[in-house]
């Protein structure tokens, strides 16, 4: 981990762990069926689909933008690829890269908008937001697609050697993800774009065609989570997804990535998944009524994050490295 | 002098819009030479190296390096002919290290099909950039720290690792001194001396004069866009290069020269019309 060798241990482990730690003893106290082996995998198949799109949500805050489409991308695709192989009899593999191939297409297309078109990140990927909504109820004509049986509900609900098949795709995209950003070029490009990206363009490297492919990769993550999320659900809903590219970014954020790009880690937004994947397991479990969970949980969220920002801000400037 | 310039650039012209940033310059650059770039703000100095360095295009004229003509669309194809440019801001990203940053669009990589998939060989890296710092003799104390937490003179250092590393000819610093404390800027005239001896070639805009003063060989002076005076430093003095810089020619001794300037001025209102 090239980058993050100079810096002390202690900044590495983002303050928010200690959150997640505190949240898992509140809730195993509250209720005698949180801490439990079936709970967990629980947990871990919730935290999937999060952690699947996040990644690509993290990359891209770390070049210094945001993808605020992963959601409705996610319904995009989990609905094309429920409809190509219900409806145009696609074989389930070839619908499934199907939904993956929209989400790829998204992320092209806010590439494309972002470095040709010259508009920020942040109005390109809402525009997607909208469009992608769009074009899922337009597919859909609004109704709910039922997945089909076998291998296509096997990803979201099936275990592999006891260990959900949802969990071992989301470690596969963690792992992916860190040899990107740690290992090539591009993941250098990546946090060199957050930095300074008028140094990364001096220095001959092809900024346009960088954006492109990470916004690319970022719906194409967007895309397998949308297809992941249908399978687990065994439903493909065109609306199933809004909301989610909001959890994604505060799962980044929450994990100690800098919105102003730059600074942060997968590792920390793996943290961030689970925060908010056992606060709402655990607010479930202990009973407290469906209309309180969406209000508690973001209270707890932004108080994590002012936690979060305040420790970092003490920690660098102990450090001597803010100014 | 008789040996074959590294760099000659012919009748170069740019505009911008309404603006004529240069016109009809011409720069030559011999191995082992630094020529010192001045002129006041505005004078085209930038605009010149930015053509040289593969930023911009140039309007009209020539540029030959090593005797052939180039024409250069990006900053990737001068570096790749050994053009190297040392920024102001020396465009470094400061939460990369300083391997990272040495390597910035250049990385070493391990074979692998899919290129944007090639594994870093970070080893052969940082091998390479503890070489060049030590063959350069300046003070980085690891080359996995990363930029941010390094001084001022040290981030230019890397900079000039950066430049220096891939077998450049030719280096264009801009406004080297500017950023620098006191102390570190005679190491910094120091390691030009240095790189000089290797037989690059620098050009070094500046717009302190005693810096070019002290290690240049020569100096080229730009105004209102226009090449006004090229001098060799040892027959020139400080108040000539100013009052070229000013007034765009010099009324003191040196009367060859001063004819010189009156020619060009005169070709050049010829050429406007």
């Amino acid at each position: 981990m090239v980058n993050r060798q100079t810096l002390p241990t202690v900044i590495q482990i983002p303050k928010v762990t200690w959150v997640v730690v505190l949240l898992l003893i509140l809730f195993s106290l509250g209720s005698a069926n949180f801490f439990t082996l079936n709970n967990l995998l629980t947990i871990g198949r919730q935290a999937a689909v999060l952690v699947i799109i996040a990644m690509g949500t993290t990359l891209v805050i770390l070049s210094g933008g945001v993808d605020l489409s992963s959601g409705t991308v996610m319904s995009l695709a989990g609905c094309v690829a429920v409809m190509s192989i219900n409806d145009a009899g696609l074989p389930v593999p070839l619908g499934m890269t199907l939904g993956i191939g929209s989400g790829i297409l998204a992320g092209l297309a806010n590439g494309l908008f972002i470095t040709f078109g010259r508009v920020p990140p942040f109005v390109a990927t809402f525009g997607m937001l909208a469009m992608a909504q769009g074009l899922a109820l337009v597919l859909t004509n609004a109704s709910s697609q039922v997945a089909p049986t076998g291998f296509y509900r096997f990803i979201g609900n099936g275990d592999v050697l006891g260990i959900p098949a949802l969990v071992i795709l989301a470690a596969l995209v963690f792992l992916f993800a860190n040899y990107i950003l740690y290992e090539t070029a591009f993941g250098v490009y990546i946090f060199g774009l957050g930095s300074n990206e008028d140094a990364v363009r001096r220095m001959g490297v092809n900024v346009r065609q960088c954006k492109i492919s990470l916004y690319a990769l970022a719906g194409a993550l967007s895309g397998l989570g949308g297809v992941a999320l249908s399978s687990r659900m065994s439903t493909a809903h065109p609306t199933v997804g809004l909301g989610w590219e909001f959890d994604a970014v505060a799962a980044a954020v929450l994990g100690g990535t800098s919105l102003s790009g730059g600074r942060g880690s997968l590792a920390g937004t793996l943290v961030g998944v689970m925060l908010i994947a056992v606060l709402r397991n655990g607010l479930n479990l202990i009973g407290l009524p469906s209309n309180w969970q969406h209000g508690v949980t973001g209270v707890v969220i932004v108080a994590a994050l002012v936690i979060e920002v305040v420790l970092s801000r003490r920690q660098l400037q102990w450090l001597g490295i803010e100014e | 002098m008789e040996r074959e310039p590294i760099v000659q650039m012919r009748g170069i012209w740019k505009r911008f819009g309404a603006v004529t940033a240069l016109r009809n310059v011409d720069l030559d650059l011999y191995p082992g030479e630094v020529l010192g770039l001045v002129g006041d703000n505005a004078a085209g100095k930038s605009t010149l190296m930015k053509i040289l360095s593969g930023a911009y295009i140039p309007d009209e004229g020539q540029i030959i390096i090593e005797g052939k003509p180039v024409h250069f669309h990006n900053t990737r194809e001068a570096m790749d002919m050994g053009i190297e440019m040392v920024y102001q801001d020396f465009a470094l990203c400061n939460n990369l290290n300083v391997v990272s940053n040495v390597f910035l669009g250049r990385e070493i990589r391990q074979r692998l099909i899919l290129p944007i998939l090639r594994r870093l060989d970070k080893k052969a890296m940082e091998k390479k950039t503890v070489e060049v710092i030590k063959e350069l003799g300046i003070g980085v104390k690891s080359v996995k720290a990363k930029v941010e937490n390094l001084s001022g003179g040290q981030r230019q250092s890397v900079a000039i690792a950066r430049a220096v590393g891939f077998n450049a000819k030719v280096i264009i610093m801009d406004e080297p001194t500017a950023s620098l404390s006191v102390k570190s800027i005679a190491p910094l005239l120091d390691l030009i001396q240095r790189l000089k001896a290797q037989g690059i070639g620098l050009i070094l805009i500046s717009h302190r004069l005693q810096d070019v003063f002290t290690v240049g060989d020569r100096v080229m002076v730009l105004k209102g866009g226009e090449n006004v005076g090229v001098r060799n430093l040892h027959e020139t003095n400080m108040d000539e290069v100013v009052e070229l810089m000013v007034k765009g020619f010099s009324s003191s001794e040196s009367g060859g020269d001063r004819e010189l300037a009156r020619v060009y001025s005169a070709e050049l209102s010829h050429k406007e019309r």
